[in-house]
Formats: C-alpha cells, sequence, structure tokens
C-alpha cells in the first residue's frame, strides 16, 4: 500500500470550515466538539509524532499532551491557517521538547546520577509498550479493512480510495470519475458504510468493544 | 441513524458538507453518541487506509483496558473548565471576541505607531524652526563673524574679508579656501543689500542661507559643500538685478581686520 510522506499535511480547503464550526463550537464551551477533532485526527498526530519519538506508546503520550496543550490553547486559535496545520506544530514542538527532555534526563542519569529510581523509569519509559496483542488487533483492524476494500465494486473504491489516499476533493474525484459531484458524495458513504460493517463484525466478533473504536 | 444522516457524516467529515449543515450536523454529534461511533469509525477506516497506527480505544487486550488517545484527553480535559466558561457562551459574544482579538489588536498597534510617528514629525518641525529662528537672528546683525583656518593662504585670508557693500558674497564663498588648522581668520560676510538684490525679503533669505552654508561648510562632506555653494551662485547670478563683480577675487576691495588669535573651532560652534 502507497504510504505518502506528506499526506498529513493536505488539508483541503474546505476541511477548514468543517474543522471550524468544531473549533468554534469548541471555543463556546462544547468539549465533546473536540473529541471529535481528537478522533479525527489522532491517528495522523500519533503517526506524524512516530517519527521523532520512536515507539508507538510514548508517541500516544506525546499524542496526548499535544492535544490537551491544543485545547487549552484553543481560545487563542483566530483561524489564520488551519486547524490541523496548527495542531502539527504543537505536535512537532511537543515531540521535539519530549526529546529534549529526555536527552537532558539521560545526560544526568550518564553522569553519575544518585537516583536509581530514574534510572528504572527512564528505561521503562523507553520501552514500547505494544503489547502483541495489541499489535495483532491493528493488524486485524488493517486486514480487514484491506478486504473490505478489494471486494468493493471498482466505482466505491476508486472513491474511497481517492478520496482516503490520495487525498483528492469530491470535486477533483467527480473530475476524475467523470460523475457528479452528488455521485461521488453517494459512493464514498457506501464504501465507508461496507467497510465499516465489516468492521463491527471484527469488533463483535470479540477482538474490542463494538461501541467505540478508536 | 437514517441513510440521509449518514450520508450527511460522511461528507462532514471529508468536509463537503455545506456549512449550514455542518452547525447543525456539528451539534447533533455532540448529543449522539452512535453518530460520534460513527465518526470514529470513519476516521478509523481513514488511518487504516493510510497506514496509520489504528490502536482501537477500549479494546480488551488481556486484563488491562487499553484506552486510545481520543479518550485519555477526553478524561483529561474532562475536568478542565471549558473554554467559555465565565464567558457568555452565546455565538455573538464569541464572534465578537474573536472580532475584537483579530481586528482590534492589530488597529490598537497601528494607531500606537501613528502616534509616535506624529511625535516624531512634530518634533523635528520644531527642531528645524529653532535652528531657523537662530539664524534669522544671526542675519539680523549687520555682519557675521566667522572664525576659519588657514594661515598658510594669506591672499585667501585676505579676500575672505570682504566689505559689507560688495556683492561678491556669493562668489566669495563659492571660492571659500580649504579649512585648516592654524591661525584663525576673522572675516565679514556683508549683509544683503535690498536695494542691489531686487526684493528685500529675497535678498534677506539668500543672505540667511549664505551664512548658514558659510558656518557649517567645515563640517559638510567636500563634494556636498561644493554642490551647494554651487547652487547658491547660480541662484544668485539668475536674479537680474543683482551685479557681478568684473574683477578677480583677488582684487576685490579688501577690509581688514586685526586678526585675534582664538582657539580652534568645535563642531558646532561657529555661528
Amino acid at each position: 500500500m502507497r504510504q505518502p510522506a506528506l499526506r498529513t499535511l493536505a488539508v483541503p480547503v474546505s476541511l477548514e470550515e468543517t474543522d471550524g464550526s468544531l473549533v468554534r463550537r469548541v471555543q463556546r464551551g462544547d468539549k465533546s466538539a473536540f473529541d471529535l477533532l481528537v478522533r479525527k485526527y489522532q491517528h495522523k498526530v500519533v503517526k506524524l509524532v512516530m517519527r521523532y519519538v520512536g515507539g508507538q506508546a510514548e508517541a500516544e503520550d506525546v499524542a496526548q499532551e499535544a492535544f490537551i496543550k491544543a485545547y487549552r490553547a484553543l481560545a487563542n486559535f483566530r483561524g489564520d491557517s488551519a486547524f490541523y496545520t496548527w495542531l502539527y506544530r504543537i505536535a512537532i514542538n511537543t515531540a521535539k521538547n519530549t526529546i529534549g527532555s529526555r536527552e537532558r534526563r539521560m545526560i544526568s542519569i550518564e553522569g553519575g546520577g544518585e537516583d536509581g529510581d530514574e534510572s528504572y523509569d527512564l528505561a521503562d519509559r523507553l520501552q514500547d509498550n505494544a503489547t502483541p496483542e495489541a499489535l495483532a488487533m491493528t493488524d486485524e483492524i488493517r486486514d480487514t479493512v484491506n478486504r473490505a476494500i478489494a471486494s468493493l465494486p471498482e466505482d466505491l473504491r476508486t472513491a474511497i480510495v481517492l478520496r482516503e489516499l490520495e487525498g483528492l476533493s469530491y470535486e477533483d474525484i467527480a473530475a476524475t470519475m467523470s460523475c457528479p459531484v452528488g455521485t461521488v458524495r453517494s459512493r464514498i458513504f457506501r464504501a465507508r458504510e461496507a467497510i465499516d460493517a465489516r468492521l463491527r463484525e471484527v469488533f463483535e466478533g470479540g477482538l474490542g468493544r463494538s461501541e467505540e473504536v478508536g | 441513524m437514517s441513510e440521509e444522516q449518514g450520508s450527511q457524516l460522511s461528507a462532514m467529515y471529508d468536509g463537503e458538507l455545506p456549512q449550514a449543515e455542518c452547525e447543525l450536523l456539528a451539534r447533533r454529534l455532540s448529543r449522539d453518541s452512535a453518530l460520534k461511533a460513527q465518526w470514529s469509525r470513519y476516521a478509523l477506516i481513514g488511518a487504516a487506509i493510510r497506514g496509520e497506527p489504528t490502536q482501537a480505544a477500549g479494546s480488551v487486550v488481556g486484563k488491562a483496558r487499553v484506552l486510545a488517545v481520543a479518550d485519555r484527553v477526553a478524561l483529561a480535559i474532562g475536568a478542565a473548565p471549558s473554554l467559555a466558561a465565565g464567558a457568555d457562551l452565546s455565538g455573538d459574544a464569541s464572534a465578537m471576541r474573536i472580532w475584537l482579538k483579530r481586528w482590534a489588536q492589530p488597529a490598537a498597534g497601528v494607531g500606537v505607531a501613528a502616534g509616535v510617528a506624529a511625535l516624531s514629525i512634530f518634533w523635528l518641525q520644531s527642531r528645524v524652526a529653532d535652528n531657523a529662528t537662530a539664524i534669522t537672528a544671526q542675519t539680523d546683525v549687520a555682519t557675521s563673524e566667522i572664525v576659519l583656518g588657514g594661515t598658510d593662504m594669506p591672499e585667501a585670508r585676505d579676500s575672505l574679508t570682504l566689505a559689507a557693500d560688495s556683492a561678491a558674497t556669493s562668489v566669495g564663498f563659492g571660492s571659500a579656501p580649504r579649512v585648516s588648522n592654524g591661525e584663525p581668520v576673522r572675516y565679514t560676510v556683508p549683509a544683503a543689500n535690498p536695494a542691489v538684490a531686487g526684493s528685500p525679503a529675497a535678498s534677506l533669505a539668500t543672505g540667511q542661507f549664505a551664512n548658514y552654508v558659510v558656518a557649517h561648510s567645515e563640517y559638510a562632506a567636500p563634494m556636498n559643500r561644493r554642490n551647494v555653494l554651487s547652487a547658491l551662485i547660480a541662484s544668485e547670478t539668475a536674479l537680474p538685478s543683482t551685479p557681478m563683480p568684473q574683477q578677480p577675487l583677488s582684487q576685490l576691495p579688501v577690509q581688514r581686520q586685526p586678526v585675534q588669535r582664538q582657539p580652534v573651532p568645535q563642531q558646532g560652534a561657529p555661528r
């Protein structure tokens, strides 16, 4: 599967409007709107942070810290840039700060620090605590999605791949597939529904809860 | 959840839903847990397609409950006050606050900058006015005395002491010798003759300017000084009624005055 390097920044202009609606709701005091933004971008942020800190467990910690920082700073977010661009900067700065503090602690330990517990804590933090079960589940989710995509009709598969993987807008997809924008919207929805049905089977089959998914 | 609602949710997730519908659906998402769960699954599907980490929230691994980032963030900010706590939560007030942050702060900055600029201009103008007043006061005196160096140039020293009724003022300035350290020379700059120069005001202004140029020529760059003096001569010759001397500068009538020892001029001292 293709892994675009900078796709995380490819936020269409219209996405700014959607995110802007949610951001304004958060600024008016609606915390659940921020939860929607976190659920939408957590995967991208964790993947982004993993480029800096390595293991997924630590990347999730850093991502969590970045989201909390973003929430606290959201009152001052003026919408000059897209929400994800703004969040992207916060996540990178948080990751860099984490690396910096880790290196400072490493230096203090190598310099003959007296605190043995700190050494233990550092080693514990550096360890990627993703369990085999968790990794297996991640693989199963991915396999399920890929199998579901492969079983889709050609038009649905093309629409969802152009949207999710290539980041094209509905208008661009419509031009590519020579069909109206409304048809693109319908195809993408139907593709998602088909994949979601497969995913729900997996979760209800015992790997995870069926109600809330990542 | 109806199919239409699901289609709207899918379009909103992609940022392709019209703004008005988007606001309505965002409001419903805040209350409808099934819609929110579907939103999360759309995010999970996209992440899986792009190869991003897809650890599921709330999944049970052994006996430990593994939390996803969203759940942990929700827990962390759950106890925190909402962003609008203590403030008016209405949309108008929020929009006004955002508007003020966006426009009022830059406008205030521009206002402060304009105020500083206006004060600077006012201060500069007052300085210029003070200088002009000082020069005018000097030219009210019949003669102005300027101390120059140049004892090694006796001819030039003689020619620099000019008669008050001579019209060679500008010529004398144009050919003024270079200032050098040494015995100072005192010479007289004649007052403007209104009868000769035509307009009394023009003559007075020319005299003021001439005095000013001579007084400050010591500190000007040679090229600039030459240009200013050339322009001054040109303006003088342009006056139709101004008689120009027909004899060399060295043969002009000279009014000798006793030479007085004075200290070497300091910067800004000669006037």
